[in-house]
């Protein structure tokens, strides 16, 4: 009865619309990691503004019902926080780690504790009255099985992450500004005696990795579920820290390297429901994200290439 | 006279950083409060007693320090030597599982099953935190994801085999994902049979003194210390800065997986899925070390800070409207402000500088 699961051609289909659907939030804070690595920025705080945007989104949500808004303020919410951190490990000197891990710590706290004060709720909240980003409609496609499952109930969102993996690349590798930035990561003094201000490009870039977390946790509490979970984001801004490693910090590689961990997440969701219902499972990204990056690195050192690694 | 001021001043030096920045997250904590409506005094009281009133809250403060304690001494001594890993919470998982059922199948006397169950237990723990230094030496793979990767695998696998093997049916029904309980013959004793403290407490503090003892009386202490504050120049040194390594990460996973150990002993009698990542002891751990700057004594003064911090928070959520993450929301502020330290020694080093000139002069 697998075995002719497997086969199914609409099964690859709603296998290949899973990892999709599950790659785009990855994608969102993978793309702020490969910024921050660019300019020399080990942030690990993206877990705890990936929280962030996914509290706020449903917080605005809640309030006012608009999907812009919502977005509008996991930008807004998981920047300010990006901000702040980084004021701390480039204006103050802080060390990257130690920031991030407190990022992580306060916002995971913070949001819990606002959980309750504003809706009251332990756990998880979740009201009929909230809206959810709006799915791209694909009735056209109704008498095309195939293109009808890998199309639908996906979100706008979700295709702009890709078109922002290309504008990033061309911003990255094409323009001045872009190229400026790279210079950074190469060599921070020597940016800066050519009249670049490091500081602020780096806080920049801080900060705009935490727009991105934001929408990609906006993502998560108003995708394909539209709720707020404590800890929703559990290790995903981790994962996507690991994707931007593995995708060398290049926006283009970072899509391929998120879709991996879309395709783990995915793999261990449908052995779960349907062959060995267990949490061994769901311990596969994880496990995949080291045995991926141990063969990623090592054939690149078998090829003479350095690793930037802290 | 002056010189003995000028002594105790530079013996407190180091808890200026630190007891500033818990006075910020308090300040920050308090405004928190403010906003929910609580009045903050009232609540900082109500946390102070929880904490520290009687012998049962501080003795249920000393019990949530023990492995706080041991996970701190775990950190200090990876992250002294330059080695930025953070594993310390799937080592207590596996550290605690392998304990655990040990103590539970092993026939034999039970000093003996004692014995051995903690030794597998901080084994495996050790083990772990050798396979990401390998990871690091021969694949040059992030400590920090690499053990972070294998905290949340951990989780699930932990998880999985209980549910598969291991689990206890009698007690909940299977409601609990836990094992069965190790005999009563081989959990740490109580202090006083109505509170929570057990010897556990105890045996962490030895466990201080022996780190302290490690790091500053031996010649590991010395190279780790130095292979810390500038790798480039201990490797001139003559220092073997990948022995270094590889051996602060091993003792950094024994130590963490002895804290899951401590707990399965004196807390749980047993390994409860989720327990040990609930409460965050592991990142509580590491935050003392931050506070400490990686000082054991440190990390024993820190950790029962932090725990006061916990076991007040549940005394604010029980007496108040404020919920219990206040006290995550204090812990990271603390390590937050812990953080932008260098600063404030830059400017102490300027200042130090200046009196070496005048000095000179």
């Amino acid at each position: 009865m697998i075995m002719a699961m497997v086969i199914d051609i609409e099964f690859i289909a709603h296998i290949l619309n899973s990892t999709f659907r599950l790659m785009t939030p990855i994608l969102f804070v993978a793309l702020g990691s490969a910024l921050c690595n660019r300019v020399f920025i080990f942030n690990i705080g993206l877990e705890g503004m990936m929280l962030t945007g996914a509290f706020f989104a449903i917080v605005a949500n809640y309030y006012t019902h608009s999907v812009i808004i919502s977005l509008l303020a996991a930008m807004f919410s998981a920047g300010l926080v990006a901000w702040v951190a980084g004021i701390f490990m480039v204006k103050f000197k802080g060390a990257m780690l130690v920031v991030g891990i407190s990022v992580n710590i306060l916002m995971l706290g913070a949001t819990t504790f606002l959980m309750q004060i504003i809706f009251g709720v332990k756990g998880a909240f979740v009201d009929t009255s909230l809206v959810s980003i709006p799915k791209v409609n694909v009735e056209f496609l109704r008498n095309v099985p195939f293109f009808y499952t890998l199309l639908g109930s996906l979100t706008y969102l979700d295709y702009f992450a890709v078109v922002l993996a290309v504008i990033l690349y061309y911003y990255m590798f094409r323009t001045v500004s872009g190229f400026r930035l790279r210079s950074i990561g190469f060599n921070k003094e020597a940016a800066n005696s050519i009249g670049i201000n490091a500081d602020r490009i780096q806080i920049g870039a801080i900060t705009f990795s935490g727009i991105l977390s934001g929408l990609g946790g906006a993502l998560l509490s108003m995708g394909a579920v539209t709720m707020f979970i404590q800890n929703i984001t559990s290790g995903r801004g981790f994962m996507a820290m690991a994707a931007g490693a593995l995708g060398s910090a290049h926006p283009i590689g970072v899509v391929f390297a998120s879709t991996f961990f879309g395709l783990a997440q995915t793999l261990s969701n449908i052995f779960d429901t349907q062959i060995i219902s267990s949490e061994f499972m769901k311990a596969i990204p994880y496990l995949a994200t080291i045995v991926a990056l141990g063969i990623f690195n090592y054939t690149k050192i078998k090829r003479g290439g350095r690793i930037n690694n802290i | 006279m002056n010189k003995y001021y000028k002594k105790t001043l530079n013996l407190l030096e180091p808890l200026k950083q630190p007891a500033m920045a818990i006075g910020f997250a308090f300040i920050v904590g308090a405004i928190v409060m403010l906003f929910t409506g609580a009045n903050p005094i009232e609540v900082y009281g109500i946390m102070f007693k929880g904490a520290f009133s009687s012998q049962f809250y501080l003795s249920a403060t000393f019990a949530k320090a023990t492995p706080i304690i041991l996970t701190g001494l775990g950190a200090s001594v990876a992250w002294r030597a330059n080695c930025f890993a953070i594993g310390g919470e799937g080592q207590m998982i596996f550290g605690a599982l392998t304990a655990a059922l040990i103590a539970i199948y092993l026939p034999g006397p039970l000093w003996i099953r004692i014995i051995i169950s903690m030794i597998g237990g901080v084994a495996v723990g050790g083990g772990m935190s050798l396979f990401s230094a390998y990871l690091f030496d021969k694949l040059q793979m992030s400590l920090s994801i690499s053990t972070l990767m294998m905290n949340y695998s951990s989780k699930f696998l932990a998880m999985g085999l209980v549910v598969m093997f291991f689990l206890d049916t009698t007690s909940t029904g299977g409601m609990l994902k836990q094992t069965k309980q190790i005999p009563e013959g081989m959990r740490f004793p109580r202090v006083n049979a109505d509170y929570a403290l057990t010897i556990g407490f105890f045996i962490a503090v030895i466990i201080v003194l022996l780190v302290w003892f490690l790091l500053n009386k031996t010649k590991y202490g010395y190279e780790s210390k130095m292979t810390g504050y500038n790798p480039e120049f201990s490797r001139f040194g003559g220092i073997n800065a990948k022995r270094i390594m590889y051996l602060s990460l091993f003792i950094s996973g024994v130590l963490s997986a002895f804290a899951g150990v401590s707990e399965v002993y004196g807390t749980y009698f047993r390994y409860v899925s989720g327990s040990l990542v609930s409460g965050g002891t592991a990142w509580i751990g590491l935050n003392a070390a931050l506070i400490s700057a990686y000082n054991p004594i440190g990390v024993l003064i820190s950790s029962i800070i932090l725990a006061s911090i916990q076991t007040g928070g549940t005394a604010i959520s029980r007496f108040t409207d404020v919920p219990l993450e206040i006290s995550q929301i204090l812990q990271g502020c603390i390590t937050l402000f812990i953080s932008a330290k260098i600063i404030i020694k830059w400017r102490r080093k300027k200042k130090l500088i200046k009196v070496v000139e005048e000095g000179g002069n």
